[in-house]
């Protein structure tokens, strides 16, 4: 592969973080995840009793020999989780390299997640220049689509507003199988987010929040008389950035941030603050210590 | 207050472009660096959308403005060099400082910190004079202003009226002496003419106080009637002993040109016997050498007749001994130890005689041993033929065309003569001669009887140098370089020929022609206003003295004034000068002859019309006048508030 974002090195990587998450999960997160459906598998979950019209195959006779009670033996249904990472594809994610490293982390999570079997989605955030969402991709299982999931990241560009509650509305309208939700942004919007994740929340998807934060837009090297354009909309803005202007942008920018964590924390909705500064293999390895949100 | 820079036109006109550009600039739209943002919407929740573009933010960039504005102002302004008006206890101080021969005498105060008593430490008048001026440019009151006149031959104003002490000192130290004696009314006059009209009106002389009494109270006794008058004696350190060359004269003898004779005068002007050599250089040889002693106020006068050599430059020189036990002479000045005398060389005048035969003449002319004489039929005559001499004599003959040189016209008829006749006087008596006329020295035309005569009609600049009752008989010219007689009247019908005065009328013409003054060859005194000789067309001379100065003049008749400030040898150059154009010295001599000069008269007190010059004062302390400074030191603080307002974003 030819890419520039998916390096011979970044392959290299996404096995190290698969076998990684392999020793994770084995040891820590068997058991969280006690809401599985019981049906047709292969694993033993549990008893119940006989009802008329139970498949008899199913009746445990070794304890109706020693009980005389009618059981029913229940199994473990082997069902696919479905993985959607929600990449914010605006044109304010081209800045200080927040979409690469959002795509790279969305690379690595998809790789984790088509390894252990889960289905796996990209669904780009932002409109597109008719103001229509993007195109998707369809869910993957499975090593093997690794390769389609990064030629499909690596195609995204930033452009374009981002309007998160739009994308997010047509995402959830469009999905009907719940599933993870991994929202790669820079949330920057006044009053989107909170709402974004709310209609996620309310359509049962699970959402985890990547907030891909940088430090340069956190505390920007700007002084004195400039043209500020914004990078989404073309917004001209001729201001003069004192020290004391500057320290309550910063202080907007943190409560940004701050705001978002709180939201997330209220909400039971998994919060992540992606700096990119941090190697992503280390953000993606303290996901999976602490976050536990892939199965 | 007033502005002693640039005129108030001047930085005025800067002050309105200076500022309007400034305006200009001010109000052009902000060129501002661009900065793609990712959410312009957090921006504008901090500052604001329309900030930038607000009334309250244009108006606290009007404080950058007018900071700016008064930066500009007040560099502008302290362009001007503005400064306060004097106090009504302001003097207005001219400092006349004495740059005289005399100044040069070695009895000068010495230096502080030197040893007065060392040979090493002698310091002139001049150098007392200098240190003295400093003090008092140093001494003037805040309220004080001064000029700097320097007291010479030309007493001409150094320095403007102001109180810059710097330009003050530069004009003094530039100061230095002439070989001359100074014109003391001049430099008085020039100073009060300087100080008229001015506020507590002062006048400090710097001098020795060489000056007879006369002299004094008609330089200064006008002066002190609208100024105070101080005096501050220089000088006086040690004796002064002198001796000097008084006079210095050469001549060529009338009769034999190439020898000449030499006058000397020395004089003593000490207290002290002085024993000297005199000496006489020609060339830089010695030709003549004499051991004097000079008592005190002992005049010598010395001859040297029959004198020969073919060199141009002469100096004599007067060579003090040093007193027994002494290692120098105690010959204080040594301007007036030399002088200097031009003797012109001498060439044969080639004179060109056209006659039918005339023995009066023909003998009168070859009598003359310094005339080199062709005589010519007047069929001979042409123009080139008069073109190959000096001058043309031409008896009863009226050439077609004017010869191209000097010429001599006997008895002239007809339309040719170079002054038109207006008829015959018959018996003419000579009743009026031009006696300042070279041609009339040493000439009695009085009882001359003529049979008949012409009578001449002058033009402008024709000299009448006979005439008999206002009717010109005999005619002088010099016009174009070209000179011109004429006689009224042949002389075979007078008895001029028989008389003394026909010899010595045909020797002065033929020396007038020549460019020669009768054969004295004097140098001329330094000091005093000289007409130089020029060449036929020139219309400039450039005299280079001593010193190696160049003084240019122009000629005007033939002569260009001059006056040598220094004594030596002149060398002295034409523009424009015509080929053959005359005998025009091209080198002459100035010479310090000044008794008074030499004498280094020294007076501690200067009294006039019986009152006493005082000392010169120190001047009060005031209020600094200048206020550049001040200005610039504003601007540099506004410059600060300015930076500082920047920076921190209060002003923009």
């Amino acid at each position: 592969m030819s890419s520039v974002r998916f390096s011979q090195e970044f392959l290299t990587k996404l096995e190290y973080l698969y076998v990684v998450s392999r020793k994770v999960f084995a040891g820590k997160m068997r058991g969280e995840r006690r809401t599985k459906k019981v049906g047709a598998g292969v694993e033993f979950a549990d008893h119940r009793n006989y009802t008329a019209g139970d498949d008899l195959r199913y009746l445990d006779w070794a304890v109706y020999g020693r009980l005389e009670r009618l059981l029913i033996r229940l199994f473990e249904e082997e069902e696919d989780l479905h993985i959607y990472l929600l990449v914010d594809g605006s044109a304010s994610m081209r800045q200080n390299g927040k979409l690469d490293y959002a795509v790279t982390v969305a690379a690595a999570l998809a790789y984790i997640g088509l390894a252990k079997l889960d289905r796996v989605s990209v669904v780009p955030l932002g409109l597109d220049v008719d103001g229509r969402a993007r195109p998707r991709l369809p869910p993957s299982r499975g090593r093997g689509n690794i390769w389609k999931v990064l030629g499909f990241l690596e195609a995204l560009e930033g452009s374009g507003p981002t309007a998160l509650v739009k994308s997010i509305e047509g995402f959830v309208h469009a999905t009907k199988r719940r599933g993870l939700a991994v929202v790669l942004s820079d949330f920057y919007d006044l009053d989107g987010p909170a709402a974004a994740l709310d209609l996620l929340r309310f359509h049962r998807f699970e959402p985890t929040v990547l907030q891909i934060w940088s430090a340069k837009e956190a505390r920007p090297d700007l002084r004195g008389d400039v043209e500020l354009v914004d990078a989404e909309t073309g917004e001209r803005r001729d201001v003069t950035i004192t020290e004391r202007a500057l320290a309550a942008y910063m202080r907007a920018h943190a409560a940004l941030t701050n705001d978002l964590a709180a939201y997330c924390a209220s909400h039971g909705v998994g919060y992540f603050k992606a700096d990119t500064n941090v190697p992503f293999d280390e953000l993606l390895l303290r996901m999976l210590r602490e976050g536990g949100f892939l199965s | 207050m007033t502005f002693a820079g640039a005129s108030v036109g001047l930085f005025g006109t800067a002050l309105a472009v200076g500022g309007a550009a400034i305006v200009t600039l001010y109000l052009l739209k902000l060129k501002r660096r661009r900065f793609e943002v990712p959410f312009v919407a957090l921006w504008d929740r901090v500052l604001g959308a329309s900030e930038a573009r607000s009334l309250w933010r244009k108006l606290r960039r009007l404080l950058s403005l007018l900071i700016q504005l008064a930066i500009f102002a007040m560099v502008v302004v302290s362009l001007g060099d503005p400064r306060l008006r004097a106090g009504a206890d302001g003097r207005t101080v001219a400092l006349v400082v004495d740059q005289s021969a005399s100044m040069q005498a070695e009895d000068g105060a010495a230096l502080p910190g030197e040893v007065a008593a060392t040979v090493s430490a002698k310091r002139t008048r001049l150098e007392e004079a200098k240190r003295a001026a400093a003090e008092l440019v140093r001494g003037l009151g805040d309220d004080d202003e001064a000029i700097v006149i320097g007291l010479d031959a030309r007493p001409t104003p150094r320095t403007g009226l102001g109180a810059d002490a710097r330009e003050l000192l530069s004009a003094i130290d530039a100061l230095e002496t002439v070989d001359a004696p100074a014109d003391l009314d001049g430099a008085m006059r020039a100073a009060a003419d300087a100080l008229r009209g001015r506020s507590n009106p002062t006048i400090v002389l710097i001098s020795d106080g060489g000056y007879d009494d006369a002299a004094l109270a008609r330089a200064i006794a006008p002066a002190m009637k609208g100024a105070d008058v101080r005096y501050r004696p220089v000088g006086g350190a040690r004796p002064v002993e002198n001796a000097a060359i008084t006079a210095f004269a050469v001549r060529r003898y009338r009769a034999n040109q190439t020898a000449y004779e030499v006058l000397v005068e020395a004089r003593s002007f000490a207290q002290k016997p002085i024993a000297a050599r005199l000496e006489l250089v020609q060339e830089g040889e010695v030709v003549e050498v004499e051991r004097l002693t000079l008592a005190p106020g002992q005049t010598v006068t010395r001859r040297y007749p029959n004198l020969a050599g073919e060199g141009t430059r002469l100096e004599a020189r007067l060579v003090a001994d040093a007193p027994a036990g002494a290692k120098a002479a105690l010959d204080a000045l040594p301007v007036d130890d030399r002088a200097y005398a031009v003797l012109p060389p001498r060439k044969k005048l080639r004179v060109l005689l056209v006659t039918k035969g005339n023995l009066f003449l023909e003998g009168a002319l070859l009598l003359d041993e310094n005339l080199a004489v062709d005589k010519v039929a007047p069929g001979g005559y042409d123009a080139a033929l008069a073109a190959k001499h000096d001058a043309v004599v031409l008896d009863g003959f009226v050439p077609p065309a004017a010869p191209p040189v000097h010429a001599l016209y006997v008895d002239p008829r007809g339309d040719g003569s170079p002054f038109p006749l207006r008829g015959e006087i018959k018996d003419p008596l000579v009743t009026e001669l031009a006696a300042e006329h070279p041609l009339a020295r040493w000439l009695a035309l009085k009882d001359l009887n003529i049979t008949r005569a012409s009578r001449f009609q002058l033009g402008p600049g024709d000299v009448a140098v006979a005439s008999s009752l206002r009717q010109p008989i005999i005619a002088a010219r010099d016009r174009d370089g070209r000179k011109v007689v004429a006689l009224g009247f042949d002389l075979r019908q007078s008895d001029l020929p028989l008389r003394v005065a026909f010899p010595i009328l045909l020797v002065n013409t033929l020396e007038w022609f020549a460019g020669s003054d009768g054969g004295l060859v004097a140098s001329f005194p330094t000091g005093r206003p000289i007409r130089l000789m020029a060449p036929a067309g020139a219309t400039e001379l450039a005299v280079r003295d001593a010193a190696g100065v160049t003084v240019r003049a122009p000629v005007i008749e033939g002569r260009a004034p001059y006056l040598a400030e220094r004594a030596g040898f002149l060398d002295v150059s034409a523009t424009g000068a015509r080929t053959g154009g005359g005998n025009a010295p091209s080198l002459v001599a100035a010479n310090l002859t000044s008794p008074d000069e030499a004498r280094a008269l020294l007076r501690p007190t200067l009294v006039v019309d019986g009152k006493t010059l005082a000392a010169p004062e120190r001047g009060a302390l005031g209020v600094p006048r200048a206020l550049w400074p001040l200005l610039i030191f504003a601007a540099l603080a506004l410059l600060l508030v300015e930076w500082w307002t920047y920076n921190r974003r209060v002003t923009v």
